[in-house]
């Protein structure tokens, strides 16, 4: 039998706005796919650290567009936050606690993020922006 | 999150804090927070009631982090009361308690002033 694959698109402007809806967004939908309550708060924290990393870091100087993509397969759910930003050159030192203290926001997106989620990845190139894919399993949490 | 309700209470002034604390709101807090402190400086504790506090990210969590260390530099103590279960698990992945005082609730917060002045009577 082959596995249930369903998706969902989500594009927004980088606003402080819109960090609310990406995250109710993100939890309605997966709300389907087996996850408890307490599962779902941790997938909207994910998702508003993933979506406040674009509106600080990816365009710091004017609002451009972030895509969500929600992809769930055999009830594990993907989250893919796309930002078409200034990009990280150190994905790597991006990652340490701490690193861009700068924005008052303690450095702590990504380490949030790695400890909400099942896996965590990262890439980026400087100019063209950064996509964070992040895997939730409902029952892990 | 709207305007916040506080009341100064003895040495401490107490702040309510409600809705979602992020990035939409986190710099107005700061300002607001600020100014109210800044009027308030008889105060040597300022609570932050969580208790109607729906969702806190890294943003807010700053927030709140940037007037400990504010207030801090002026020997006022700033504490965190009432938190529900989920804001409650954002302090703890954030290690928050090791940064400043959290108590369950507002009581609990209020007598632990009172046990101190008690032990310590100065």
């Amino acid at each position: 039998m082959e596995p249930k694959v369903n998706w969902a698109r989500v594009e927004f402007q980088s606003s402080a706005l819109n960090l609310g809806f990406a995250r109710v967004a993100a939890a309605s939908w997966a709300a389907g796919l087996g996850f408890t309550l307490e599962e779902l708060d941790d997938i909207k924290l994910a998702v508003s650290e993933a979506v406040s990393n674009c509106i600080v870091h990816a365009y710091p100087q004017c609002p451009g567009r972030v895509l969500m993509l929600l992809s769930a397969s055999d009830h594990a759910l993907t989250v893919s936050v796309q930002d078409e930003g200034i990009g990280i050159e150190d994905v790597t030192a991006a990652r340490r606690p701490g690193v861009s203290g700068s924005s008052q926001r303690m450095g702590m997106g990504f380490t949030l993020m790695e400890a909400l989620s099942k896996s965590m990845e990262v890439t980026s190139m400087p100019g063209h922006g950064t996509t964070v894919v992040m895997s939730f399993t409902p029952g892990e949490g | 999150m709207s305007l916040f309700d506080w009341v100064l209470r003895g040495p401490d002034l107490i702040v309510d804090l409600q809705g979602e604390l992020d990035l939409s709101c986190a710099e107005r807090a700061a300002q607001a927070l600020d100014s109210l402190t800044d009027a308030n400086r008889g105060a040597r504790r300022v609570i932050l009631r969580m208790d109607r506090v729906t969702f806190i990210d890294s943003s807010g969590i700053g927030m709140v982090f940037g007037r400990h260390r504010r207030l801090a530099s002026r020997g006022v103590t700033l504490a965190i009361a009432g938190a529900g279960a989920r804001v409650t698990r954002t302090l703890d992945l954030l290690g928050v308690s090791q940064l400043m005082p959290v108590y369950a609730s507002l009581e609990r917060a209020l007598s632990a002033q009172e046990g101190v002045r008690k032990w310590n009577p100065r």
